[in-house]
């Protein structure tokens, strides 16, 4: 028993300290140009740092403000919607991406916002799929835990409380589970895109010879109904169709 | 109705007496249409006797003969007149002669001269047609020669009719029309009611000002002097492409005319105003129509908003200078003639960091003699990002229709600089969003410290970690699950488990004892060789050592069904250990075979036992 518990310490240490990287240097770099209002400056040390491959939150959420500061109200907010993919619901994060979306031009009237929809992407976004997958493995341990419990225990009292419990933790497994699924789902499919231009013009059909239909101002949220290299086939809140070059566009 | 005509013919016949025959015929018309009722009439002045009238068998009778006279006295002398009237209608198309009608005046047989009516199809009517066909009733033409005109009461399509002018029968769409509606008149036109106007289906229509005063105008329509009457105008915009046709228009003349009613009294009778009465009489226009081409496509500019006519215009700007997020105005003056009141808010081209709202438009349009004025366009516009801008995109384009080519008028220059806009100004201008919560005008700051760095893609959940974190639990619980089971199952009896156990601590003891004889200490030996023995059967049997006597142990023995023989045995070696415990030095057996036959004694009760 003593030697199963230790294999488990030493997974979860594992897994948590695996991919930790040293980007100490560049990180200095970036948040001494941040507080010197040098934010070129920052945001080609954040960068540099994104081109290594590493990611994370705060590093999308500090290159979003470095953006922001430097008047790029599209890349301010397409960063900060990437880091809102990676944590949602992060207190910082939403109050900056509100900050920035008071700015941009485009006030485009939302046709659906269904309650359902609205209800269960703030269930899944409520966790990041990390945090799910954590509860998941808490809710099983926990489940079995306090199976044994009710095995165990002698007294009715313990054996009634374990069996209740278990079965809870056993829901919140299942919980876990799905909504980590959904969540994962979300995080893996391009949905949306952020105009990173000033402004560009959206078309009815994907060439420039097409007629364009409207235009879109940096920092608009859009739908993303298919992808390619060149050109991407937005939809807005309001029902209106097109496509935009995607060189414009931030995806995520 | 001789009543009636009795001043008239006082009045205008007694001049002729002298000269004309005494006896003559008359016609209303010599030219009429098939079925068109008209007048005709014999007169005798004087006395005779014997009046004969033609037959009429190209005609049909509708009402006579009528036969009047009339008597009158002018100064002492005497005069009287007859007249035999009939109302008739040609039966067909052609050239009738009324044949002379015969009276004897004395021994003189007099006769009228024939009269060729020309009679045609009933088709190829005067434009307005007859006005009022009671009225014909009424009256009694009294010249000899109607071709004269002489005026009467009768009031026909020649007397009273309305004419619609278009100024143009061939224009361009949008291009000003004007449509004029003329009374022409030869009776007394006191005034116009239940004036019927068209829909103007199809153009937009501006009416001239509605309360000018019809004024009478003398014309000349072929050789006849007309009072005419432009009582109506209206400025009209074809606003679709094609023939378009003008709804006649319908209204109802007052006409003053002569009464048969008697003079009241003998001031009206001087006067002459109680003889008059005014009467309504219909009147219809024709319709008119009018062919409407579309504008040229070719050379139309690119901003032309739809005007039409001749217009300049004026565009300038409130401020010079401005901060960017703050408002300035653009004022653009249109100034004209033709259709300006349909003329479209100019589409400005403007730079795209200007945002523009929609201008109030301001106008002043008068409607006389043609629709001109000025229209003026109020353009709030706020500049997003500061810069020096020259505005000189802002053409107005118009279709002159009399040089028929679309006309541009230039941009003036307009110069506009734009200042660095306050930060907080930026906020307020956007009062469709909501407003920022207190102390959070600027964004949070940067994260520093650990950064929590992840190679991109990585992924926790559904991972093989994760897996694994969620198989182990599961596969110890399942193993911990499993041992306790048994292990309950192994503790249901505990006798069970003391029964189990006792050859495995006889054996422990034993092996204490092996040690012992190792060493040649006899004594400890046979000791603990007793000992487990005893203890080895006690647990066996669950017997306290206190009840270990020798009959009890081949009791419990046999009972167990173990043989006669081991239980033997087993008294056997006990007794040997006894005797050896209590006086060692006696003991000369070999140690090794006392040990050998208790643990085949042990094996051997074991065996038995679970027979």
């Amino acid at each position: 028993m003593k030697k199963h518990k230790y294999i488990l310490i030493l997974l979860v240490a594992l897994t948590a300290s695996v991919h930790s990287f040293a980007n100490t240097e560049l990180q200095v770099r970036a948040e001494k140009a941040y507080s010197e209002k040098k934010y070129k400056e920052a945001i080609t040390a954040y960068q540099s740092i994104l081109k290594e491959g590493a990611v994370s939150y705060k590093l999308y959420y500090n290159l979003g403000n470095a953006y922001y500061k430097n008047n790029e109200l599209g890349k301010a907010i397409y960063n900060y919607e990437l880091a809102n993919k990676l944590k949602p619901n992060n207190e910082d994060i939403k109050t900056n991406l509100r900050i920035a979306n008071e700015k941009t031009l485009d006030d485009i009237e939302s046709k659906e916002n269904f309650f359902l929809g609205a209800l269960k992407s703030g269930l899944v976004n409520s966790l990041s799929t990390t945090g799910w997958a954590w509860l998941s493995i808490g809710s099983l341990i926990g489940c079995f835990a306090l199976a044994l419990l009710f095995f165990i225990s002698k007294h009715i009292a313990l054996k009634r409380l374990g069996f209740f419990v278990s079965i809870l933790c056993l829901i919140s497994f299942i919980g876990s589970m799905v909504l980590g699924y959904a969540a994962l789902n979300n995080k893996r499919q391009t949905k949306f895109a952020i105009i990173i231009i000033r402004e560009t013009k959206i078309h009815e059909e994907p060439n420039t010879t097409s007629e364009s239909k409207f235009s879109l101002h940096e920092g608009t949220k859009v739908k993303v109904l298919e992808t390619n290299t060149d050109w991407t086939n937005i939809k807005l809140e309001n029902g209106n169709e097109g496509w935009l070059k995607t060189t414009d566009v931030g995806l995520f | 109705m001789i009543k009636r005509l009795y001043i008239f013919f006082l009045l205008v016949s007694s001049w002729a007496i002298a000269q004309n025959p005494p006896f003559y015929s008359q016609v209303s018309k010599t030219k009429v249409a098939v079925g068109e009722v008209f007048q005709v009439a014999f007169t005798l002045e004087g006395q005779g006797s014997n009046l004969t009238y033609p037959n009429f068998k190209e005609f049909n009778i509708y009402s006579g003969p009528n036969q009047s006279q009339s008597m009158s006295m002018v100064n002492g002398n005497f005069s009287q007149s007859t007249t035999i009237s009939l109302f008739i209608a040609a039966k067909k198309e052609g050239k009738f002669t009324i044949g002379p009608a015969t009276v004897m005046v004395g021994n003189q047989k007099l006769e009228t001269k024939p009269i060729i009516i020309e009679a045609i199809a009933a088709n190829t009517q005067q434009q307005s047609g007859n006005a009022n066909p009671q009225s014909n009733a009424n009256q009694q033409q009294q010249t000899q020669t109607p071709e004269k005109n002489q005026y009467a009461s009768e009031i026909s399509g020649e007397d009273l009719f309305v004419r619609t002018f278009l100024s143009k029968t061939k224009c361009y769409l949008g291009e000003q029309l004007t449509l004029t509606q003329k009374v022409y008149s030869r009776v007394d036109l006191r005034g116009f009611q239940n004036v019927k106007f068209p829909q103007y289906n199809g153009f937009w229509s501006q009416q001239e000002d509605a309360n000018k005063q019809v004024n009478l105008q003398q014309e000349n329509v072929n050789g006849v002097m007309y009072y005419v009457a432009e009582y109506h105008k209206v400025f009209l915009f074809p606003q679709q492409a094609g023939n378009l046709t003008v709804a006649p228009v319908e209204l109802e003349c007052i006409v003053r005319r002569q009464t048969k009613r008697q003079p009241r009294n003998i001031f009206e009778q001087f006067f002459g105003t109680g003889g008059y009465e005014d009467v309504a009489v219909k009147v219809k226009s024709k319709a008119v129509k009018v062919e409407v081409i579309e504008l040229p496509s070719e050379g139309k500019p690119e901003n032309f908003s739809g005007a039409i006519g001749n217009f300049s215009y004026k565009a300038e700007i409130n401020k010079e200078q401005v901060k960017a997020n703050d408002a300035f105005n653009l004022k653009i003056t249109l100034n004209g003639k033709g259709n300006i009141k349909l003329v479209e808010p100019l589409k400005l081209k403007l730079p795209e960091s200007f945002e523009v709202y929609d201008p109030k438009v301001n106008e002043n349009i008068k409607t006389s003699g043609g629709v001109s004025g000025s229209k003026t366009y109020d353009y709030l516009i706020i500049p997003r990002e500061k810069g020096e801008y020259i505005l000189n995109n802002l053409n107005f384009s118009f279709f002159d229709t009399e040089k028929k080519q679309y006309i541009t008028l230039p941009s003036p220059d307009i110069k506009l600089t734009v200042l660095e806009g306050d930060a907080s100004s930026a906020q307020i201008i956007t009062p469709t969003k909501k407003g920022v919560k207190e102390g959070e005008n600027d964004i949070r700051y940067i994260k520093t410290g650990n950064l929590n760095l992840k190679k991109e893609g990585e992924e926790f959940f559904s991972s093989f970690t994760h897996y694994m974190l969620l198989i182990i639990p599961t596969l110890l619980f399942a193993g911990t699950l499993f041992a306790i089971r048994q292990h309950i199952k192994a503790n249901s009896n505990l006798t069970a488990v003391r029964e189990r156990k006792a050859a495995k601590m006889a054996k422990q003891q034993l092996v204490i004892a092996e040690k012992h004889m190792k060493s040649n200490n006899k004594d400890l030996f046979f000791t603990e060789v007793l000992n487990a023995l005893h203890k080895y059967i006690g647990n066996k049997f669950g017997l306290s050592i206190v009840d270990l006597s020798k009959e009890k142990i081949s009791e419990m023995l046999l009972s167990r069904n173990v043989t006669d023989a081991t239980t033997k045995n087993v008294i056997e070696t006990l007794n040997t250990c006894e005797y050896a415990k209590y006086a060692p030095s006696a003991v000369t057996g070999d140690l090794q075979k006392v040990y050998h036959d208790t643990v085949e004694l042990i094996s051997q009760i074991e065996e038995q036992i679970k027979k």
